[in-house]
């Protein structure tokens, strides 16, 4: 790139920052100032962009109210002396370090909710129907009796209906009462009627 | 006369470090010291943010107060001003974050005479004291406008006359980020000011 020609408009926008803030290299720089020297719109632009920086650096500067150091001092004199308090300075500590005390209980929080879904995760909270081929997986077990029906059986057993059992049911002993519609009581162990 | 000549000698040379490290023993006369180096540079500065000057010199004083509360941090400051400068950004744009969660109008605001909108004004306010002058209201009315991340950049580079590493430093962000956002933070107020005032009016020489 020889010329400032070459030098297009979008070029420059892109240079403009750098040049304000005079990190353009020597070769550009000389590019950029040509460039706004033969297109107006760039060279407006140039202008007005510097006369902006240059009266946002003259803002007239805004100083303390007179009041100021003297309420300053009024607030560190109560800063020291609340210091001295035992509960200001736990109160403080607590205030300045809590975002350390939240994460401990935070990450248990999610880990344990974690855990909790990966245990409970797999209940069943539909109930499908039991095919044929399950049913006989249910017979083969021995620890449980199947109802051919959905009669009640004795106090002491345990009463399954074939349509809403799941195997996932039977090894946590879940019982489920009732045809498809019916409830689920989830236990870790069997109740016994 | 001696003394009160190297007193002062020593006001003006002593670092802020080793202020820092008299503060641990709360030596406030050393406070007092650091106060007055940098209470008007951090009014500057929070001022242009919040555009409320009763609220800017709070957050100034609580700046203070967060250094004395953690002075004995000192070592762990590599940089005293870049740090005081992001404590009092931070309460900046918290109070901004406040003001948004709470657009109200002051109970006082039903007196014509004394409105105290914390809303952007874009108009000229020709009753403010004589001593700040009507465009430097116009121009700080337009930097009230930006967004909190672009206004925070401008003025830390073109008012208060930061480096891009400093800047950085105080925002957490990357230097090439700072860049972006004070080239955008320019433009967005050159279209602001430039919608209202003629341009060779606005930047005449005052």
């Amino acid at each position: 790139m020889n010329t400032a020609k070459e030098f297009s408009c979008s070029m420059f926008h892109e240079s403009l920052r750098a040049f304000i803030d005079d990190e353009l290299p020597v070769n550009i720089r000389s590019l950029f100032l040509e460039h706004a020297s033969v297109c107006t719109m760039c060279g407006r632009e140039l202008q007005s962009m510097q006369s902006m920086i240059q009266r946002l650096r003259k803002l007239s500067p805004v100083t303390v109210s007179p009041e100021f150091d003297f309420s300053m001092k009024l607030r560190i004199r109560r800063e020291q002396q609340s210091l001295r308090n035992p509960l200001y300075q736990f109160r403080h500590a607590v205030r300045d370090n809590i975002g350390r005390l939240l994460v401990v209980p935070a990450a248990a929080a999610v880990i344990l909710t974690g855990f909790l879904y990966l245990y409970t995760g797999s209940t069943v909270d539909t109930l499908p129907g039991l095919p044929s081929a399950v049913v006989e997986e249910f017979a083969a077990n021995e620890s449980v009796e199947l109802a051919a029906d959905t009669e009640e059986r004795e106090i002491g057993q345990v009463r399954y209906v074939l349509e809403t059992a799941t195997p996932g049911d039977i090894e946590r002993g879940l019982i489920v009462t009732g045809t498809a519609g019916a409830a689920l009581y989830p236990a870790l162990t069997p109740i016994s009627f | 006369m001696m003394t009160a000549t190297i007193m002062a000698i020593d006001k003006e040379n002593i670092s802020d470090q080793d202020i820092l490290f008299r503060l641990v023993d709360e030596d406030v006369d050393s406070f007092n010291i650091l106060v007055d180096r940098y209470k008007n540079r951090l009014i500057n500065f929070v001022y242009r943010f919040v555009k409320d000057f009763d609220v800017a010199e709070d957050i100034v004083q609580e700046t203070f107060l967060r250094v004395f509360r953690h002075r004995h941090n000192y070592k762990a400051i590599a940089n005293f001003s870049t740090w005081i400068f992001t404590i009092a950004g931070n309460l900046a744009k918290s109070e901004l974050r406040r003001r948004k969660r709470w657009r109200f109008l002051s109970v006082d605001a039903v007196n014509e005479d004394e409105k105290k909108f914390d809303l952007p004004d874009d108009g000229i306010q020709p009753d403010r004291a004589a001593s700040v002058s009507i465009l430097d209201e116009h121009i700080q009315a337009a930097i009230t406008t930006l967004q909190s991340k672009y206004r925070e950049a401008l003025i830390l580079r073109d008012i208060e006359g930061m480096s891009y590493k400093q800047i950085a430093d105080i925002t957490g962000v990357p230097v090439g980020t700072v860049k972006s956002r004070v080239n955008r933070a320019r433009k967005k107020l050159q279209k602001k000011l430039a919608g209202h005032t003629p341009q060779d009016e606005l930047f005449q020489e005052q």
